[in-house]
This record gives C-alpha cells, structure tokens and sequence, in this order.
C-alpha cells in the first residue's frame, strides 16, 4: 500500500543521507603511520631496549631498530630524519637542537657513574700528563665532552693536547696500534681499551651525572608514534630489572658489546638506571634535575663554541609519556 | 514501513547491490594490485640493496674498513622493511650484520639459517638473486662477493625482508578504500529514495486516492498539479470519471423514467444491485433494503415459481445468454411479471446479469378472457351440433332405416341403398356427436371431470389404438366448472400430443390431491417430449401455456426410471385461486 513518509522520519533520513554524504566525502584517504624508526649505539643504556626486542616485547614490525656502532652516526640519522628517535647523550641531544632539530627528551635511560673515560698509557700520569699527548676522541659525541670537562677541571683546554678524531669502535685499535697516547671512551668501547692495556686517568663519575643518555624523539613523530613511544619506555623499564639476572637472555647484549657476562657485570656497576619515579622527578619542571643537568651542559658547550644558542629545557623536556605509565 | 515490492524500494535496493558489488570487484582487485606492487617494489629494493652491499661488502674487506661495512649495515637497516641483514665471509661467518648481536656467529646459528642453501647456489653463479620463500611471508636475497682476503673466498650478502608486512598493509589500504565508496553508495541510494518518494511515491499516493475517492454521483477530486507524466494520468483519471459521471447521470434520469422495471445485478459479493424507481412500484418494497439483503424481492414472488426465477437467474450467471422468465408477485393481488434477462458478458463467470421486468398482468388477463371465450365458443358450437345437427342426423337416419325396412318388405331393389343410406347417416351422427362432444364436454357439466376423461381415453383408443387409463377421483367441488373445464383441455392436449407424437403403446392419466393442489398426471411409455418446445412450439402448445397461466399452474416434464423408461408430464394447480 502506498504511503508517504511520516516527516519525522523523513526528517530523520534527510539527516543522515546528509551525514553519509559528509562521511564519503570527508573520510581520510587510507595513512598508516610508518614504523618507529629508532637509532641505537653500543651501550649499556641500550641493552634494555633491545632485551626488549628479543623478548618479544616490541615487534619488529612496530619498532625498527638501526644499530649503528658509534653516536655521532646516529646523530646524524636523527637530524636527517633518517630515524625518529635515538638515544643519545645529552650534550648530544643539545648540538642537535642547536642545529635546529626539533626533539624532545621523553626519558633518561640511563646516567654514567664511571662508563666513561679518559684511558691513557701506562705511563701517564693523570690528567696533566696528557700535555701534548695525542688523545683520540669521537667528535661532536659525549666523549667530546667528557673530555672537555676532563680538561677544564684540570685548568687545561683543546689546545693543550693533540686532538686525534676517532670513531668510538676504532679506539682500542688505535691504542693498541699506538697511534695515540690516550682515549675518550664510553663502555663496551672502554672495557676492550682497558684490555688493550690502558690505565684510567679519568671517568665520568666526576661530571656528578652531567654525562646521561636520553630518549631523544622528533617532535612531529611523538605524536605519530605516541602509543609506540609509550610501549618503548614501558618496555625500557620492564627489561631494566633483567638486565642484572645475567642469564642466557642477555646473550644478545653480550654478543653486541662483545663483552663476557662477568665483564658486562662490572660494566653496569659504572652505569646508573633510573627508575620510573626518578625520571619523572628529573623532569618534573624548570628546578628539576635534568634541567639544571642540561643548563649546566648547555654552558660547558658554549664555553667550548661548540653551540650558540640558549636552550630552554621546558621547549625540550617532555614527561607525559612517563606520566602516563602506571 | 518500508513496502519492499515498491519500485521506490526496489530500484534504490537495486543500484545498492550493483553498487556493492562493483566496490567489492574494485577493492579486491586494488588489493591484488596493492599487493603485486608492493611485493616487486620490494623485489626491486632487495636487488638494489643486495647488489648495492654486496659491491661495497668486496671493497670494504679489501680495504678492511670493518667499521664503514658496519655503518654500512646500519643504514641499510633504515628501510623498515628489512628483517635482518647479514654479510658473511667465505666460511659463513657473520661479520657484519644489521643486528649486532650476530657478529662472529656462524650463520648456521643466526635467524637466517635457512638461506644457506641460496646462498650456496649464489655463490655457484656469482650472481645476485632474490627469492620468496615458499609460504609467501619472506623475501629472501644473497647477493655474493669476492671475499679478497682469501683469494677464493666468496662472501654473500644476505637479507630478509618482511613480505606480511606488506600484504597486511595492502589489505588495510583496501579495506580504508571501501568505506568512502561505500558510504558514498548508501547515500546516493537514500538519496534516490528519498528523492522517488518526493517525486513519485507521494504523488502515485495522491493519484489513487483520487481514483479510489471517485464516484460517478460526486464531482471528483482535482488532478495533481504539473506537467510530469503522473500529473498526466491524474488529469486523464479525472476527465475519465466527469465522462462516466454524465453517463451515469443520462442512465440515471433514462432509468427513473422507465415504466418498467430495470435491474442489475452484480455477480461481485457484497454489490449492491440496481433498481430503478418502478420497482417500488410493482413490488410494493423499499429498493433500498436490497443494498442489505439482496434476495429480498424474492419474498414477493410467489414460493411455486421462485424455483425458475434461481434456476435462470443460476444459468445467466454461469453463460452468457438471454432468458424470458414469467413469474407472479404475491403482494396486492396476482401481479403477472415478465421478465427479459441477460448476462452482461465478463471476463469469467459468474458473469453480472441485468434485465427488465415488465408488467403483463392485463395480458395475462386478456388471454384468460380469450381462453374463456374461446371455450365458451366452443361449448356453444359443439351445443349447437348436438342439438341440431345431431338430432337432424338422427332424425335422418331414423327415416331412412324406416324406408330400408318398407323397401325390403316389398322386395325393392332400393332397399340395400337405403340401407347404406342409413347406415353412413348413423356414423356422421356419431362423427357429429364426437365433434360435439369434443367441442362440449357434456359430461363436465354434469357428470364430472372423470367421465370426460372417459370420454377423451375412449377416443383416444379408438383414434390411435392406444390403451388410455384414468384415475380420477371426484373434483368438482374443488375447482368451479370453468377450470375444472381448462384442466380438461390440458389433459386432453398431453393425452393426446402423447399419442400423436410420442409413439407410446399406453397411456395413464392420473388426477390426484397433494400439497394442498390438484396433481394431474400424463404418462406414457413413448419418447419423451421436450420441455423447451413449450411456448415456441405449435398453436396447441401456446394454447396449453395459456391454459397453464389461467390456471396459475406449472407444467414439468420427467422421465421415471425403469424398463422402458416412463415419461411424465405433470401439472401442479393450486387449488383457491379464482
């Protein structure tokens, strides 16, 4: 029987034809974002993250992760926007923000009580020895810097030594080779130079945590890859504790650093892990700790020209992924 | 509700499964292209990649620059889609890889183990080659090198890349491209019935309500407004109807203005049948108790002739034919109808019937008077020959058998003549008393209805040598002589149609009371008559109708079953009409 529509309902249909026609024409063309691509040196600050990958914790098809052997590449894959997010030092975080990268600092992975060093020969005798010595060093990585504060607190500078750029897995080579007197080396890299026979003249626990590793993560890519990042750091925390269980688990680790169980054991003696709560607490406003760490960084570098602007660590410091872990 | 018969349903219902179905074609086909794309992008990738490390792999051994080869690596583990990538020595040992960890292990013991096998055949040829595995998951290539620290060694490159990936991407790609076609489908098909409600639905609502509401004694409803097609047909539907209206109004005022009786009767259930203003008139009854019961005009006809009224009326419905049925009303006197009936032809039965009815009454009464006067013409004719010419020729013949007895007396040759003479006198006398009789039934008048039977059965059997039984009780007393005279003549016409035609070999008529009427009976055992001939046949036959219709009886013809058959002719009088 033919009936007309009742005009509520007719009103009704109006609606949603309208709707429909708004949902065909408005709907977002098919995007997916990419993997999180993130770049990874040798370090100990690491290990947790690709325990991580191993357990199966982050997929690979999630997380990509790019091993590169020493920081100064994955600097410059982070501000080539080859990667996402790297770990990185924090005085290497503050070259690339003063290049121009826009990144924040979602988590401190971990801060070096002794991973880094200043190894010299046998003969040399602490930091005044090193007076003409020809001292290798990674550029525009932590072990500029560590070198620079070893230096300084010396009442030395650059110029009182031989500078001999090296890559960090060059260095026990180039000790062994004798091609120089002493390196600035950060750990697996210092272990294998100790072997090679150098003796520590100097370390990083005297920088008072100035010298950390952070998850640096490209400002447009942490909200692209929020729920990612989260996992991550989540995942970072989750493996932290069974990094010290030193069972077969930490194979991968040890192949990596090409280090024994029982060296890689000494070797987190000389790194420091923050928890959860102290990494919110380091970042918990402009008085926090990693913010005067990353002034007093700052100033050190500028002091050395090695960077010319002023960082404002609210424009870098970002803790709502820690906030949202529970 | 939505009525799912509806063109406006079933053309949008339509469009939305052709549509459905041509998204599905389409996307399913994108998702197969997607996914060849996407595999041989790969392909290629992994070929560029392979070849590209593979080149760099030999350069970079020869130099030893065992740190380039690892940054190398490193960035050939940008590309997400690279699982895990290897460049083994020529002892299958890692010594670079995208993942540190498998450093110095051999590459039995790392996640690519199974393309050893590859890579042994690579290194057979010296040329790259990329292969998917056999689940289709992984796309493995090895890419050889010469290894220049030893001499003959042969490196390989190995990588590994993610084909899942890929088909999973391909198929979110493809279903993303669904929703916006198919949302838009949906809307386009709302739209359209949305929009063949607005133009058509309502408007084919309008047009048959106007159809509905259109009666032919009311002005009817304004078309649709417009010039589409339904306004058209609105307009049509509407000039139609006026016609009809003024045809109805011409046979309307041709009706009421008729002296007879014009009728229809709709074979539709629950119609109501038509009458015009005379029925009122000859039924003495409202015509509009037959919009409630329609057999209501039944009641006045009288209960002996309802019986052929159904039987004409049963036959009109079931073929289309014409029928003249006569009939009596019982109300105010005996009213003599005739009615012309006819089946208004359909497309099946049961067909409507319609017909008029007309008043004969004073026909009837006329032909009653003519019967009586054409007795009593009769009666006076054959008075006359018995009383004149009877006497006369009895007279003659008794002088003439005077004149034989003198004549042979005196031995006179005249003697036989007159004799004869006598003797022919004598049979015309008689010849004259039978026509005398025939024409007045003497005995009617005095001795009964049963001894002019007698009569009429003597004669018969004398005339056609059939043996003619009667059984006839005493009667007078319940029809006056003038009837009693016409069942008579009935009689006598059956008896004696029987035996001219019938060929029967005896004859009974039988006269008796039932229901309240006089019964008479004429069977024989001769072929049976044809109760259609009745009132189309001869004069006698006429005669007897009229006879019938004088009397107010009916006439049935029968066979009784049985060896021979006997065929009956029976008339039913009702006895108190005068």
């Amino acid at each position: 029987m033919l009936a007309a529509l009742k005009p509520r309902i007719a009103v009704i249909l109006v609606i949603v034809n309208a709707a429909l026609w708004a949902g065909a024409m408005l709907w977002p063309e098919h995007s997916e974002p990419g993997m999180l691509s993130l770049a990874v040196g040798l370090a100990p600050g690491v290990e947790p993250l690709i325990l991580a990958r191993e357990s199966g914790r982050l997929s690979s098809s999630e997380v990509n992760f790019v091993e590169m052997n020493w920081a100064s590449a994955a600097m410059r894959a982070l501000r080539n926007r080859v990667v996402d997010a790297a770990v990185l030092s924090l005085d290497e975080v503050i070259r690339q923000w003063d290049f121009g990268a826009d990144l924040k600092i979602v988590l401190v992975t971990d801060v070096s009580e002794g991973a880094d060093a200043i190894l010299a020969r046998p003969g040399i005798k602490g930091m005044d020895g090193l007076r003409g010595a020809r001292v290798g060093y990674e550029q525009r990585s932590s072990g500029a810097f560590l070198l620079s504060r070893a230096l300084r607190q010396r009442g030395m500078s650059f110029a009182d030594v031989e500078t001999v750029p090296l890559n960090a897995a060059e260095m026990s080579e180039a000790f062994a080779s004798g091609d120089v007197d002493a390196v600035a080396a950060a750990e697996p890299f210092r272990t294998h130079v100790l072997k090679a026979g150098a003796v520590e003249i100097f370390n990083s626990r005297s920088l008072g945590g100035d010298l950390c590793h952070v998850l640096a993560v490209r400002v447009e890519k942490l909200t692209e890859h929020r729920d990612m990042l989260a996992r991550l750091v989540r995942s970072h925390f989750e493996c932290l504790p069974l990094l010290a269980e030193g069972k077969d688990h930490l194979n991968p680790a040890l192949r990596r650093e090409e280090l024994t169980a029982e060296e890689f054991k000494k070797v987190l003696g000389s790194v420091r892990f923050p928890t959860l709560e102290e990494n919110r607490a380091s970042m918990a406003g402009p008085s926090s700790d990693l913010a005067a760490k990353l002034l007093r960084v700052a100033t050190a570098m500028r002091e050395e020209g090695w960077i010319e602007q002023d960082i404002d660590p609210a424009d870098v410091l970002d803790r709502l992924l820690l906030d949202e872990m529970r | 509700m939505i009525n799912i018969r509806s063109i406006q349903f079933q053309i949008p219902a339509a469009i939305l499964l052709v549509g459905a179905a041509l998204i599905a074609f389409a996307v399913s086909r994108q998702f197969a292209r997607d996914v060849n794309v996407r595999m041989e992008s790969l392909r290629l990738d992994a070929f560029e990649e392979g070849t590209r490390l593979s080149g760099l792999a030999q350069h970079l051994f020869r130099k030893n620059l065992l740190r380039t080869a690892d940054l190398v690596m490193s960035y050939a583990s940008v590309s997400p889609e690279l699982e895990l990538g290897l460049i083994c020595d020529g002892e299958d040992v890692v010594r670079h890889a995208t993942q540190m960890q498998w450093r110095g292990k051999g590459l039995s013991a790392t996640p690519l183990a199974g393309a050893k096998t590859l890579a042994t055949a690579v290194r057979e040829t010296m040329e790259g080659r990329v292969d998917t595995s056999a689940d289709g998951a992984l796309l493995l290539g090895a890419f050889p090198f010469w290894d220049s620290r030893r001499v003959t060694s042969k490196g390989v490159v190995l990588l590994r890349y993610d084909l899942e990936r890929a088909v999973a991407h391909a198929r979110r790609a493809a279903w993303q491209s669904v929703i916006a076609p198919s949302l838009a489908l949906m809307a386009g098909c709302l739209s359209l019935w949305l929009t063949l409600d607005w133009l058509v639905t309502r408007r084919v609502a309008a047009v048959v309500k106007q159809a509905k509401a259109a009666t032919l004694n009311a002005l009817p409803e304004p078309p649709l407004a417009g010039d589409n097609e339904l306004a058209e047909v609105s307009r049509s539907i509407h000039e139609t109807v006026q016609r009809l209206a003024e045809f109805e109004q011409r046979f309307s005022r041709l009706a009421s203005t008729m002296r007879d009786v014009f009728w229809i009767a709709p074979a539709a259930p629950g119609a109501e049948p038509f009458v015009n203003a005379s029925y009122q008139q000859f039924w003495g009854r409202d015509p509009r108790r037959l919009g409630v019961k329609r057999w209501d005009w039944l009641k006045s006809v009288l209960p002996d002739e309802r019986r052929s009224l159904l039987e004409a009326l049963r036959d009109l419905r079931l073929h289309v034919a014409e029928r003249d049925v006569e009939f009596r009303l019982g109300t105010g006197g005996a009213r003599w109808l005739r009615c012309r009936a006819f089946s208004v032809a359909g497309a099946r039965a049961p067909h409507d019937v319609a017909g008029i009815v007309m008043d004969v009454t004073e026909q009837k009464d006329i032909e009653r008077r003519i019967i009586e006067a054409a007795e009593n013409e009769r009666r006076r004719i054959g008075q006359d020959l018995h009383d004149d010419l009877c006497q006369r020729l009895a007279a003659a013949q008794l002088k003439t058998g005077v004149l034989h007895n003198v004549l042979a007396q005196v031995n006179d040759r005249q003697s036989a003549l007159a004799g004869e003479v006598a003797e022919e006198l004598g049979e015309a006398a008689g010849i004259a008393r039978s026509f005398s009789r025939g024409l007045a039934p003497v005995s009617l008048d005095q001795s009964g209805l049963e001894d002019a039977l007698e009569e009429m059965a003597q004669f018969l059997a004398k005339a056609f040598h059939i043996c003619c039984a009667i059984d006839c009780p005493d009667v007078h007393e319940l029809l006056p002589s003038d009837r009693l005279v016409l069942v008579f003549r009935v009689a006598q016409e059956l008896a004696t149609n029987a035996a001219k035609h019938a060929g029967p070999s005896w004859i009974q008529v039988k006269i008796g009371i039932k229901d309240g009427g006089l019964q008479l009976q004429v069977i024989h055992d001769g072929t049976a008559f044809e109760p259609s001939r009745i009132g189309n046949g001869g004069m006698g036959l006429r005669i007897m109708k009229q006879r019938l219709d004088a009397l107010s009886a009916t006439l049935t013809y029968s066979t009784l079953k049985g060896h021979p058959p006997r065929n009956l002719a029976v008339v039913e009088i009702p006895l108190g009409m005068r």
